[in-house]
């Protein structure tokens, strides 16, 4: 069936976690054996170390020992950029259990604070488990702050998608969510990156979020990664069909796109 | 002195009129949450209960310009929870709340002070002489600390120290104790403060023979963060 399509690219040069029986048949059409890299078995806590701390809070990679963001709130719009990699302690002054590199994916780090405590901020990570966070100091150099006025609300149980500039609705839009079988992960997230993949078919630009499938351990030779995107065929909007990423409609692809990197996205369950 | 005992006398009619299970939770929602967007407004009580036994915040007070404040001597309206000297204040983007000699006996819990700060949206707890079930607390614990504490008959409590939350308009809300036990949901917090980021003000002009006063730091607004640039990568997504 074609809305249950795998959605690839290129494989990348490296994946996490171990695969799930279900999704293996899937990846290894999707992926084609042609991966360069990707190891079934190695373990998905053994993400790349940086000279900061722990293993880096990437998409990629498993992170053991962190906080856990439980709440479903919004925020003030707090974003952060680490200009350098940065060690993400487990409490403020406590001990390190991460490192937030500077870039993801090719784009520049943006994650939002969601939580302060006097020069030290807690703010989400992209790495599974989902809903990892932990804390930066705010006093170390090279932290950029910013402000992003927009949250991205998606309400699965209703498929639609929302998106709020400064408390006021500016887009509200059907949309595809995960099927039961394979679930968009309810939770507080943000907007990881905005690429632009070298296959423009499905989608012409993909947002890859900070969570990740909780039923796929990867996904087309990807670490499961969930993502606001594109589709071509309209007749998926409103409907739970996807493999856990939020497939949305051209108009609203187009808005989606210039809502700052670290953006909270709230997915409701 | 005659307002605060008129204020325990209506507390204790409250309290004990509201002893039924069901009205429950009311004030402390009311306190925190309250829709307003963050100009600075702030807010303190001093001490609250919720569940089966049911204790309104005391003292409490909001503030959305100037300084409020308000005293209670004691706090002995239920014995699940006893205190005595509860100073709260609020001014925008400030609020703070102190209590003396807490104790909730059911759980052993004691300290001769618990306190919380906000200010500026920043947040802070202070526990001097505090223990619970015979161990004692850190002083300055980092927010969200949770202990939990089994309490012989009981069963199992849990703790937050300097519990510290964002309130939907943003507004941070630091709550120095929340104890709760597990009898019909009973909960205490004791200390607690909201703020918001106080409003920028517009700079006065002094007259240029007086003396300098002291530099006020200016309150940093973040610029706008950036528009991305969609990125050339390949990342596979679950569709």
């Amino acid at each position: 069936m074609a809305t249950r399509n795998a959605f690839t690219g290129r494989c990348p040069a490296r994946t996490a976690g171990a695969l799930v029986p279900v999704a293996a048949a899937l990846l290894l059409g999707a992926c084609g054996g042609s991966s360069p890299g990707p190891s079934p078995g190695r373990a998905g806590a053994a993400g790349p170390r940086e000279a900061a701390g722990g293993p880096a809070a990437t998409t990629f990679t498993t992170l053991t020992g962190v906080p856990r963001d439980t709440t479903a709130a919004t925020t003030d719009g707090l974003v952060i950029h680490p200009a350098a990699p940065v060690p993400v302690l487990d409490r403020p002054g406590g001990r390190p259990v991460a490192t937030l590199p500077a870039e993801q994916l090719g784009a520049p780090t943006w994650v939002p604070v969601v939580e302060s405590s006097g020069d030290w901020r807690r703010v989400l990570l992209p790495s599974r488990p989902n809903g990892s966070s932990g804390w930066i100091s705010a006093s170390g150099p090279g932290l950029r702050t910013a402000h992003t006025p927009y949250t991205v609300g998606v309400d699965v149980a209703h498929r639609r998608v929302t998106l709020v500039k400064s408390g006021r609705k500016v887009g509200d839009w059907a949309a595809a969510v995960g099927d039961p079988k394979t679930p968009t992960p309810p939770g507080r997230t943000f907007v990881m990156a905005t690429l632009a993949p070298a296959k423009r078919t499905p989608s012409p630009i993909v947002l890859p979020l900070g969570t990740h499938s909780a039923t796929l351990d990867t996904f087309g030779g990807g670490p499961g990664t969930v993502a606001l995107h594109g589709w071509p065929d309209a007749s998926v909007f409103g409907k739970a069909v996807t493999h856990g990423c939020v497939r949305v409609p051209e108009a609203a692809l187009r808005q989606l796109s210039k809502v700052p990197l670290g953006t909270l996205v709230l997915i409701t369950a | 002195m005659r307002t605060v005992l008129r204020r325990l006398t209506t507390t204790g009619l409250l309290a004990t009129g509201l002893l039924a299970p069901a009205a429950s939770a009311l004030a402390v929602p009311a306190l925190t949450g309250t829709a307003i967007a963050d100009t600075g407004g702030s807010s303190a009580y001093g001490l609250t209960a919720t569940g089966p036994v049911n204790l309104p915040p005391v003292p409490a007070v909001s503030s959305g310009s100037g300084t409020t404040r308000k005293t209670l001597l004691k706090e002995e309206t239920t014995r699940l929870v006893t205190a005595s000297v509860l100073d709260v204040r609020a001014v925008p983007g400030r609020a703070s709340s102190s209590v003396a000699r807490l104790a909730v006996p059911t759980a052993g819990l004691t300290a001769d002070a618990v306190s919380a700060t906000c200010d500026g949206g920043r947040g802070s707890a202070h526990l001097a002489n505090a223990v619970l079930a015979g161990r004692r607390l850190s002083a300055a614990p980092p927010p969200n600390t949770t202990l939990p504490v089994d309490i012989s008959g009981v069963g199992r409590a849990a703790l937050i120290i300097n519990k510290q939350q964002r309130t939907p308009d943003g507004r941070l809300s630091v709550t120095a104790l929340e104890l709760t036990l597990p009898i019909g949901g009973t909960a205490i917090r004791v200390a607690s403060a909201t703020c918001g980021h106080a409003p920028v003000k517009k700079p006065v002009k002094k007259p240029v023979k007086k003396p300098a006063a002291k530099p006020r730091k200016p309150v940093k607004t973040p610029a706008e963060a950036p528009v991305p640039v969609p990125v050339k990568h390949d990342l596979p997504v679950t569709g």
